[in-house]
């Protein structure tokens, strides 16, 4: 641009100078010119001036009038006229009264120049006459023949000299006007030329801008060509990647969906990020959890005190400067135990597990990668096993309980707790305790509490009788509890759940004993040698349970049991003679047998006897075993005493004695002062009573004597009847 | 190498002394209690401290608050019976730097103490 404009402007402002020179020349020329060629005429007017004055001199001569004054019209004249070719000559001022002063240039060449040298010829002459002449005055010489000279040739020339000065005017006005000439147009052409330069400024400027436009426009088409291309390409690696993203968003979005594992994000607030898999919804009960707080959410779950540990937990979680393993291995998430509420009411229990990991943005912990998972199956397996393993260590205990037990007598304890359960669980029915406010049905509530009482009281002394000391514990356990709702004043069905609870623990146990059995069956096939015929070892275990009980009471006590006691009895009968035994015995040494003391002092022998007898069938059919202690006796006084308190007969109600007496065998009945669980419980007699009468259709009979002895004969029919279901 | 045992029990403290000999410390000391422990600390400055909970007159996270206070940057690994989850993040965050949970194996306090002798 500059390039070409710098020098148009100079150009043009060079051709204005050339313009205003020559314009300013011009002007000074054509003024010069006429007062040239004015100075120049004035040349002949000088030339006939001297004329003139040399005629007027000349006539001064003749008439003898002083001269000066023509003389210095001469003079006057021809100084002008020299001074005027002088000037045309070697150039110089001149002045003129009329036309003021000029500077002429020396006339050098062309037309004027010959012009002036012809002039000069003329004019050199007529100065030396003329000078001559004034000369000639200065001294006092001059004569009219002089002047008469210098008139001859002034006229001579006079011709000449205006000839030659009109020439050189004419000439040099031509010669000035050529030049003038010469200087317009160069004049004209510095206008054209600084015209033409300051229109091509523009001219130019507005090409340049035009072409620097189209380069622009040109530049920015293929720019913008460049720039499509590009974002084109952009467009599609855009579409790639899109298409790649959403591949993998997709695959990310199915793994999510169906990883069996509950996956998601935290911030350190704990709020859960937009991106969770599909079991964590399943897993937290929740069916969007984007923005929800995960410990919000546990919050309702857990106790009061593991939200605070939570909360603390979060913070490590999130305290970059804590190690990581460290937090980690403190997860108090590893395994919890959570309760979601219910629809329908309650809670559900489920066991969670979860997992964290950190996520690290530069120096914090941005965010907590969280997995959790369901592991409640695996928990309850793991409870499950622990239990399997607990229930190993129980048969074991069992097992050493039981290794002493012949057999036999184990199988027939198994069948007894089984069959006694049965009736626990008939006595346990549901619809029985629905409604209680009736006293029919308190009545009636508090009959099948007495019936459970028997059964298990049942299995207890057949359990202290095998020496099977863990049912023995179990069934001690739920005697006292039965014993607790029999204190209580009311019953209500919720009170019988404990009962429940207790008879299921009592079946564990019956359960883990047949296992046990059905192992050691395998082990224990041949009969023990010395196990006698008919009465198996029933009477010697008795007996080691009489020493025993008597040794625990502080008694002393003999048995005096005929090896054939039971011979009268059908075998199926054993079983129950032996339950009737137990509870015989029980009786004997808790209530009937005094104490050394006592029957020493009633001066009876200090030792007391037990004696078991057959007792062979006879008329009616009847047949079994009379069993008989020499205590104390019935004491019928305390009997009704104590029937009266338990509002089993009226207060001074008229009774016989052997009415009296039967009332040993209703339910709830002892006259026992405390329950030491040998007996007291009151439920012996009434059991046996149930087993001997009600179950198997004999009889008992009792007798005693106050102070002397009491006397239990059971006798059974011959026939067994149908066995009960 | 200094390391410095707190448990009220004797037995304890035998067997974590028997079970950390590969690591060589130069000194082991014992403290019954935590209040023992803390003086037992100002006096010994121990590299590591293997600290129990539950303990007469100071209890073990009581001392481990007392000993950060005064270097805060003792190295110490509680070693507990008690199973409470919350009583392990508690200790975490009172600022013990490991947990070990009782009974404790030569291979979990191994690798414990190790973990501790790294940071």
């Amino acid at each position: 641009m500059l390039l070409f404009h710098l020098p148009l402007l100079c150009l043009g402002l060079a051709a204005v100078y050339v313009y205003w020179w020559h314009a300013g020349t011009l002007a000074r020329r054509l003024d010069g010119v006429q007062r040239t060629v004015a100075f120049a005429g004035r040349m002949s007017v000088h030339a006939q001036e001297m004329q003139t004055a040399l005629l007027l001199t000349e006539r001064a001569l003749g008439t003898g009038v002083p001269v000066g004054d023509s003389l210095y019209r001469l003079q006057i004249a021809s100084d002008r006229f020299n001074t005027i070719i002088n000037s045309f000559n070697e150039g110089g001022e001149v002045v003129e009264p009329d036309l003021g002063r000029l500077m002429l240039d020396a006339i050098e060449s062309g037309p004027a120049f010959d012009t002036l040298q012809q002039l000069n010829i003329a004019w050199v002459e007529l100065k030396n006459r003329s000078d001559l002449v004034i000369r000639r005055e200065s001294q006092k010489r001059l004569d009219a023949a002089i002047a008469r000279a210098a008139i001859e040739y002034s006229l001579a020339q006079q011709e000449n000299l205006a000839k030659f000065a009109t020439e050189f005017a004419n000439r040099l006005e031509t010669a000035q006007q050529e030049a003038i000439a010469r200087a317009s147009f160069r004049r004209n052409a510095g206008l054209t030329t600084a015209t033409l330069a300051f229109l091509l400024v523009p001219a130019v400027f507005l090409f340049n801008r035009a072409r620097w436009a189209r380069d622009i426009a040109r530049a920015t088409a293929a720019e913008l060509e460049t720039k499509r291309l590009a974002l084109e390409e952009n467009q599609r690696v855009l579409e790639e990647h899109q298409t790649a993203l959403a591949a993998a968003q997709h695959e990310s979005a199915l793994i999510m969906d169906t990883v069996q594992e509950g996956l998601l994000l935290i911030d350190p607030a704990g709020s859960i990020g937009p991106q969770y898999s599909r079991e964590s919804t399943a897993i937290l009960h929740q069916p969007d959890l984007a923005g929800l707080n995960l410990l919000s959410l546990l919050q309702p779950l857990v106790t009061e005190k593991m939200h605070a540990t939570l909360l603390d937990y979060l913070a490590l979680l999130f305290d970059a400067n804590r190690k990581e393993r460290t937090v980690l291995k403190v997860n108090p998430l590893a395994d919890i135990e959570v309760n979601f509420p219910n629809p329908a009411g309650g809670f559900t229990t489920r066991f969670l597990g979860f997992a964290f990991r950190r996520i690290m943005e530069g120096d914090r912990v941005g965010r907590v990668f969280v997995a959790m998972r369901d592991i409640t199956a695996q928990v309850e397996l793991e409870c499950r096993l622990r239990e399997e393993e607990k229930k190993k260590e129980r048969q074991f205990e069992m097992l050493l309980g039981i290794v002493h037990v012949e057999p036999e007598q184990l199988d027939l304890f198994v069948k007894l707790v089984g069959s006694e359960l049965e009736s626990i669980n008939g006595a346990l029915r549901a619809e029985e305790f629905a409604a209680t406010e009736s006293l029919e049905a308190r009545t009636r509530l508090r009959e099948r509490l007495n019936q459970v009482f028997r059964s298990v009281h049942n299995i207890k002394g057949n359990a202290v009788y095998l020496k099977l000391d863990y049912f023995q514990k179990t069934a001690e356990e739920f005697e006292s509890r039965l014993s607790e709702l029999q204190g209580r004043s009311s019953l209500g069905g919720d009170d019988f759940l404990s009962i429940v609870v207790s008879q299921a623990r009592l079946r564990a146990d019956l359960l883990d004993l047949q296992e046990l059995r059905g192992k050691l069956s395998g082990l224990r096939t041949a009969p023990r040698p010395g196990a006698a015929a008919g009465t198996d070892n029933l009477l010697e275990q008795l007996a080691a349970q009489v020493a025993e009980l008597a040794a625990k009471l502080g008694k002393q006590v003999e048995a005096d049991f005929d090896p054939l006691a039971l011979a009268a009895l059908p075998p199926e009968r054993r079983p129950l003679a032996r339950d009737i035994l137990i509870q015989l015995v029980r009786n004997s040494l808790a209530h009937g047998i005094e104490n050394a003391e006592t029957r020493r002092a009633a001066g009876k022998r200090p030792v007391a006897r037990l004696t078991l007898r057959c007792h062979p069938a006879g008329v009616d059919g009847l047949a079994g075993f009379v069993f008989r202690d020499d205590g104390a006796g019935l004491d019928l006084a305390r009997i009704r005493r104590r029937a009266e308190a338990e509002s089993l007969i009226a207060a001074e109600a008229k009774l016989p004695d052997g009415e009296l007496a039967a009332l040993i065998f209703a339910p709830g009945f002892s006259t026992a002062a405390a329950n030491d669980g040998n007996a007291g419980r009151g439920m012996g007699m009434d059991i046996i009573k149930h087993h001997v009468v009600d179950e198997a259709g004999g009889e008992i009979a009792v007798r005693s004597q106050p102070g002397v002895f009491c006397e239990f004969a059971c006798l059974f029919p011959h026939e067994t009847p149908v066995a009960k279901s | 190498m200094k390391l410095l045992i707190v448990d009220d029990s004797l037995i304890v403290r035998r067997a974590i002394e028997r079970n950390v000999a590969w690591a060589e410390f130069a000194e082991i000391r014992l403290a019954a209690n935590g209040r023992r422990a803390l003086e037992e600390y100002r006096a010994f400055r121990p590299d590591v401290v293997t600290m129990d909970i539950t303990m007469p007159e100071m209890d073990g996270l009581t001392a481990v608050d007392a000993i950060l206070r005064e270097d805060p940057a003792a190295r110490i690994l509680i070693v507990s019976a008690l199973a409470d989850k919350s009583t392990a993040v508690e200790a975490i965050k009172r600022g013990a730097q490991g947990f070990l949970l009782k009974p404790i194996t030569p291979e979990s306090l191994r690798e414990a103490v190790a973990e501790l002798l790294e940071s």
